[in-house]
């Protein structure tokens, strides 16, 4: 409702100036600014696109050595591809040069090159002048530079070598005009030295001193080409960035609304908080509520889960979702949490919450109740209130169970929740059950007020599901069982189903303390401490039913199958389900200490231990203890 | 404000759009040549250049042995090699044939490359045994300056089971000596001057203990013992003076902290007849060097030993040992 009147009122407003700025100026810009880049970056792709072959050439006179620079060869690549060509290396000063003069200008005057280490290039022109290669003047050029060499000591004038014949270079290639060299992996201290020859500059007919020039040209071609387009690209993809923000977050940011609907949020997100029920406390709350109910005597008409205050107060649950209409919401997810529609209940009891969910049967509650409708038809009058009261949960799930199944189930209950009663037991955890009675005297007033207990007027006068078993079974640590335990009912499955198969579990558990007799009483009796004796029993008698079922129906598949067949136990099945389970329970006979014993290991959630049916009072609520491979069952409900 | 903040991140992405557009400019400027880095000694040689250099010569030695003339050989041999290869090839004259101690494996087992900046230079190979099961061969190649080349300097044979210590391999290259290098256990120089009155005075130097014994010490003794007992049959007298040739030695620094030393040290033995007979040369050796000449009562011959040394670091605890030697005569004179 909050979120329609947030909308409504930002429809109703105008944009702000803000918003205008940012939609119709901002951003425009930023739609340009993306276009320009991505303009730019194209260009630099295509037009602009570095070039991939280098060709840089200088002409060099004046000096007989050109040294190139160290790292200077591999500058642009690995290879390198250098070409000297020689120009005016014949004399021309004098036309009265003799041919002698000549040849010996051509002899001298052959130009080398050669590839060596920097340091020996310095050696070699040790207090001479040279030239040096210094790098790349733009794109095609070389730059060069005068230098001297180094004064070294001086070499006995019989131990000069050639420049070619120098032990030092790595490669060296003379010729007359044009000399290339490819030089592959080319290192960084390696140089390149050109000796143009003395010959000219000895050249006697020479008037002028015609120095020879040659020029050198490296050719390199790149591995990489320098992307230049990326930055361009990457600005472009912020500035798209940058536009739809402004024009939409940026601008949104200032409005009023929005501020509204934040501060709305925050609202609602705080006052969920404040409503939310941890875990822990859900947990309490329907242990105390099975507990109370189980001291409550059942009755058959019990109207939907009053929540008492003691139970909220213990608890901190409050859960009672007994109406069939209800049963839909708060069952499905074992949440013990008030409805909607449970805020239509005035009087909801807190001592004696309960779970329906009408498709959650448990085939033990069923025939339990079925039985304690035979059995303790005669309770009803006096058990009635504490029955009511006991069988909250019981009664609720018993509701929308039997909603489908009819009297019989109530019978069942009823009886059931009578025998606890007659021991004594606290039928659940809860606080305040010693008030039990006399909420199960409000319960039943209450049920007949609450249209949601139509049921219960349906069945009024039939023995309730016993409370505890209904208890027990809403327990959410059994109820997982009881969930698992309605399936398996139906599929013979043992588990020991509790919650979801609340109503099944009732009966069930109502037939198996019938059946169980006296034993279960007593052995309820004794571990009649909380909700875990409560558990344990009807766990017992759950287990009972089930241990009817071959074992090899606990799967954890089981589980699914139950929520799956869930939906599908409509009324039609309940029946069959409740004959079925009513069939092997009265087939049944089994000892209490076995049933324990069953029991534990599907109750047991955690362990793997075999149960040892003095634990099971224990077990209920730490689901310890026992898991077999058929404790997987528990295993896989509680999975 | 919001509005404040939009602007300020309105105005930061604006920012940063530019840097980047600006950076894209910066890639357009042309690379400048780093200059290799002068910390890093590379090694002066490849491993292929001193092939080619030993094999120059080794060619250059071939040839000459072949001509039995040691006129081409200046170019690739110089120092105490030279003389020795000198002799050997006028010995080889008069005899016909080369002395085989003269032969140089053609491969090598391993070649010491140093890191030097300056000149001289030497590199040292180690060859392997000759065909003939001859010990390894030390060549020492020294270039003198950067105009000339490398020449081979000095040739020592190893001794038999001498430890030789280890070097940088050729790529790393190793580091050139000095003749006065310290942190040993004595300096190469003081090594050399030392075993050289070792030589002279033999046990009774006070050097002695200095220096572990060798195998050319005791071949020397042998060598002298004998000679000696010829002598004083005749009563006659021997004396052997070896002396160190100044600047000529090589130093390589070994990654374990000693020294390689070559050194040449010449010696001159006189030997003098008694009771008028004459002294004849006491090898084939010397006698073809002598060739004709006239005996007389005292002979002289002068020969060229080139020693190598191992000189530990200081702390070792090991004595100075020569690890090989060659002896040449090169002169036999009647005086």
């Amino acid at each position: 409702m909050t979120s329609t009147n947030d909308k409504q009122h930002r429809h109703n407003a105008k944009p702000t100036k803000h918003a205008t700025i940012m939609r119709g100026v901002v951003a425009p810009i930023f739609g340009l600014l993306t276009v320009l880049f991505i303009v730019l970056g194209a260009l630099n792709l295509t037009v602009w696109k570095p070039a991939r072959e280098i060709n840089a050439t200088t002409s060099v006179s004046g000096t007989r050595y050109v040294v190139t620079d160290a790292g200077m060869l591999n500058l642009l690549g690995k290879s390198v591809d250098i070409k000297v060509s020689t120009q005016g290396n014949q004399p021309k000063a004098s036309s009265k040069s003799n041919n002698s003069n000549t040849k010996n200008a051509k002899a001298t005057a052959q130009t080398c090159v050669a590839l060596g280490n920097a340091k020996d290039a310095t050696g070699w022109l040790a207090g001479q002048n040279y030239t040096r290669v210094t790098g790349l003047d733009g794109w095609k050029g070389l730059s060069t530079k005068l230098a001297n060499g180094p004064k070294l000591g001086g070499t006995q004038a019989g131990d000069e070598v050639a420049f070619k014949d120098s032990d030092m270079w790595t490669n060296v290639k003379c010729g007359d005009s044009a000399i290339s060299m490819n030089l592959n992996d080319v290192k960084n201290d390696q140089v390149m030295i050109v000796d143009m020859g003395t010959g000219v500059a000895k050249s006697e007919s020479a008037k002028k001193f015609e120095q020879p020039s040659v020029t050198i040209t490296m050719h390199w071609v790149r591995d990489q080409v320098p992307n230049h387009a990326m930055p361009f690209f990457i600005a472009a993809g912020v500035c798209v960035v940058l536009t739809i923000l402004s024009a939409s977050i940026f601008a949104i940011m200032a409005n009023e609304s929005f501020k509204r609907k934040r501060a709305k949020r925050r609202e609602v997100r705080e006052k969920a908080k404040a409503e939310e029920v941890s875990i822990s406390e859900a947990m309490t709350g329907s242990i105390a509520v099975l507990k109370t109910s189980l001291t409550h005597s059942s009755h058959n008409h019990r109207p939907s889960h009053k929540i008492q205050p003691s139970d909220l107060a213990g608890a901190g649950s409050a859960d009672v979702t007994s109406n069939e209409g209800d049963t839909g919401a708060a069952p499905d997810n074992g949440s013990l949490l008030p409805t909607s529609s449970e805020g239509g209940l005035s009087d909801v009891d807190v001592s004696t919450p309960s779970i329906i969910d009408p498709t959650r049967r448990n085939l033990v509650a069923d025939m339990q109740m079925q039985n304690d409708t035979d059995e303790n038809a005669d309770n009803e009058p006096g058990v009635a209130e504490k029955d009511a009261a006991q069988s909250d949960a019981s009664d609720s799930q018993t509701q929308a169970f039997d909603g489908t199944s009819g009297s019989r189930n109530g019978e069942t209950t009823e009886s059931r929740t009578t025998e606890p009663q007659g021991s004594g037991e606290p039928t659940a955890a809860t606080q305040g059950t010693s008030g039990q009675g006399s909420q199960g005297a409000d319960i039943v007033s209450a049920d007949e007020g609450n249209p949601d207990m139509s049921w219960f007027a349906r069945h009024r006068g039939k023995p309730e599901p016993e409370s505890e078993s209904d208890r027990e079974t809403s327990q959410p640590v059994v109820g997982r069982h009881s969930r698992h335990a309605v399936v398996n009912h139906a599929n013979d499955d043992s588990s020991v189903d509790q919650g979801n198969a609340d109503k099944y579990d009732n009966r069930d558990h109502a037939d198996q303390l019938d059946n169980a007799d006296n034993r279960d009483n007593a052995t309820n009796s004794d571990n009649r401490d909380g909700g875990d004796r409560q558990d344990t029993d009807f766990r017992t008698a759950s287990v009972a039913v089930s241990l009817e079922r071959p074992e090899g129906d606990v799967e954890p598949g089981n589980g699914e199958h139950a929520e799956a067949n869930d939906e599908t136990r409509t009324a039609s099945s309940a029946d069959e389900l409740i004959d079925e389970g009513h069939a092997q329970a009265e087939t049944t006979v089994i000892s209490a200490d076995e049933l324990r014993d069953y029991f534990a290991r599907f109750s047991s959630e955690t362990s793997d231990d075999d149960t040892n049916g003095e634990a099971e009072g224990a077990e209920v609520t730490s689901s310890e203890a026992s898991g077999d491979t058929s404790g997987a069952n528990g295993d896989g409900e509680n999975a | 404000m919001s509005t404040k903040k939009l602007l300020k991140a309105l105005t930061a992405a604006a920012l940063a759009a530019a840097t980047l557009v600006g950076t894209a400019a910066c890639g357009d400027q042309t690379p400048q040549p780093q200059g290799a880095e002068s910390s890093t000694q590379t090694p002066d040689i490849t491993e292929g250049q001193e092939k080619a250099i030993r094999k120059a010569t080794l060619s250059a030695l071939d040839a000459s042995d072949k001509a039995k003339n040691p006129d081409g050989l200046s170019a690739r041999v110089t120092g105490p090699a030279l003389q020795v290869r000198t002799s050997e090839l006028a010995i080889a004259q008069a005899t016909g044939t080369m002395d085989p101690k003269a032969t140089i494996p053609k491969d090598i087992a391993q070649t010491i490359i140093p890191t030097q900046s300056g000149w001289p230079r030497s590199v040292f190979s180690i060859t392997t045994t000759t065909q003939d099961q001859q010990s390894k061969r030390l060549l020492v190649m020294t270039q003198q300056s950067p105009r000339s080349n490398y020449k081979l300097w000095g040739v020592v044979r190893l001794f038999q089971g001498a430890k030789l210590p280890e070097f940088a391999i050729p790529s790393i290259g190793a580091s050139l000596g000095s003749p006065d290098d310290s942190g040993l256990s004595m300096t190469p120089q003081q090594a050399v001057d030392e075993y050289a009155d070792v030589l002279t005075h033999g046990q009774q130097s006070k050097f002695a203990s200095k220096f572990d014994n060798d195998y050319f010490r005791q071949d020397l003794d042998k060598l002298s013992a004998t000679v000696q007992q010829g002598m004083e049959r005749n009563h006659g007298t021997q004396t052997q003076m070896f002396t160190p040739v100044k600047n000529e030695i090589a130093v390589m620094r070994s990654s374990e902290g000693g020294d390689l030393v070559v050194s040449q040290i010449n010696s001159e033995w006189t030997r003098i007849a008694g009771e008028g007979r004459e002294s004849q040369p006491a090898s084939d050796a010397e006698r073809a060097l002598f060739g004709q000449g006239k005996a007389t009562g005292t002979m002289k011959v002068t020969y060229v030993n080139v020693l190598a040394f191992y000189v530990p670091p200081a702390k070792s605890g090991k004595k100075v040992v020569a690890v090989g030697a060659e002896r040449q005569p090169i002169k036999v004179e009647a005086l």
